[in-house]
């Protein structure tokens, strides 16, 4: 199957190179897991939609110490993409290469060159729904995931939740229970970085979590914690009962790291490197698995329990 | 059912990597992620270095204290597993004869 073929009218025309005529002058800078993101060639109501979007972590402008990745807006006509009357289609396609990774979706596609550096384009039809029909966000997380990952680190599809001794990070697929623990926990008193998707870096110190600005459930109607916490648990969820925490060998303990680990996992040229990634993780921070029912037990098992 | 003289062969959207002794599979195509004990990681190991289900019968019967027919049913039972979960698939059997190259006209 040709990448984009749901959604475009001619795949084989997919662009090979960063290049086209840009929305607008505009740009915005946003700010999160130590990076820059910069997004240039904004018209003025992308660029305003983006900062609502992403409100205090947006700028004008890098601020030249971070590392920053940029992302080119390119106009193209609608023309091109399949118009066939269905429902807007959040769901997109990734293809790889050694050298980028493309992805299509509805009115959009783009794609990530690893360069050095690592750099993004985007082209699309949709001036303000760029952002109102999660677009650029789609892409954003693309781009986040494989940024981390040639830092060292990994974005993985968790709840991340704050307590004074640390950060307890919580992960599984979509209804393993990551919004449902991260309102446990609010309501036992701790904070919620992202209940849906964090970036994870081990680091001399140990492991360390932050925020990723893509929120679930939860996050959608809430303010989350700011902040970088070293990690204390790191666990794949079950829901179930009685409350309980259970060693993973390394091998199952990577499997479901992997599972967790999106846009990256089916990379096959990033396979090795990624692997690699999650066993240093998991060397420095062992995962287990927690059994977690519907009540705050889970926190004093993690405190009594820490991983040994 | 599996005999001893079938070929096997990793599947092309399959990748594999050794964590503790034990493997990790990827699927790509399909997103998904399995576990396979020491022994089905040491049995995907030797075919992907080419060897036959003859040849992986007589390498592991070196490398475990077992009785032969244990180890072959063990073995045709793991290949059946991989097999089935589409880590593996038939090789196609070699030519059996080499092509003829053309005449110049």
């Amino acid at each position: 199957m040709t990448l984009g073929e749901r959604f475009l009218e001619e795949p084989d025309l997919f662009p090979a190179r960063q290049s086209g005529a840009p929305w607008g002058t505009e740009r915005v800078v946003i700010h999160f897991a130590g990076n820059d993101y910069a997004c240039d060639g904004l018209s003025a109501s992308q660029a305003e939609g983006l900062r609502a979007k992403f409100g205090k972590l947006c700028s004008t402008a890098a601020d030249g110490v971070r590392p920053t990745v940029v992302i080119r807006i390119f106009r193209v006509g609608p023309e091109d993409f399949v118009i066939d009357g269905r429902e807007w289609e959040f769901d997109f396609d990734l293809d790889y290469t050694a050298t980028a990774v493309t992805f299509a979706g509805f009115h959009f596609m783009g794609r990530l060159d690893f360069g050095p550096p690592l750099c993004a384009a985007l082209w699309t039809p949709e001036d303000e729904r760029l952002v109102s029909h999660a677009i650029f966000e789609n892409v954003l997380r693309v781009v986040a995931a494989y940024h981390l990952l040639e830092q060292g680190g990994v974005l993985l599809h968790s709840a991340a939740v704050v307590s004074d001794a640390g950060a307890h990070v919580f992960f599984g697929p979509s209804g393993a229970g990551k919004s449902t623990i991260s309102r446990l926990s609010l309501d036992a008193g701790c904070a919620v970085l992202s209940d849906d998707m964090n970036a994870l870096r081990v680091t001399a110190g140990g492991v360390v979590v932050e925020k990723l600005p893509f929120a679930g459930d939860l996050g959608q109607t809430m303010e989350t914690a700011d902040g970088i916490y070293a990690v204390r648990n790191l666990c794949r969820l079950e829901m179930g009962s009685p409350a309980a925490l259970r060693d993973v060998r390394a091998a199952p303990a990577i499997a479901l790291l992997l599972e967790c680990a999106p846009f990256v996992n089916r990379n096959p040229y990033k396979h090795d490197e990624l692997i690699e990634k999650l066993e240093a993780l998991n060397s420095r921070m062992p995962v287990r698995v927690l059994t977690f029912a519907m009540d705050n037990r889970f926190l004093r098992l993690l405190r009594t329990q820490e991983p040994g | 059912m599996i005999e001893s003289a079938t070929s096997f062969r990793k599947r092309a959207d399959v990748r594999y990597r050794k964590v503790g002794g034990e493997g990790v599979v990827v699927k790509q195509a399909a997103g998904e992620v399995l576990v396979l004990s020491e022994v089905g990681a040491r049995v995907l190991d030797l075919l992907e270095a080419g060897a036959g289900v003859d040849g992986l019968l007589r390498t592991l019967a070196g490398e475990y204290d077992i009785d032969q027919a244990t180890l072959e049913r063990d073995v045709l039972v793991h290949l059946q597993e991989l097999f089935d979960a589409e880590v593996i698939e038939i090789a196609p059997a070699p030519a059996a004869f080499a092509d003829t190259p053309a005449s110049p006209a």
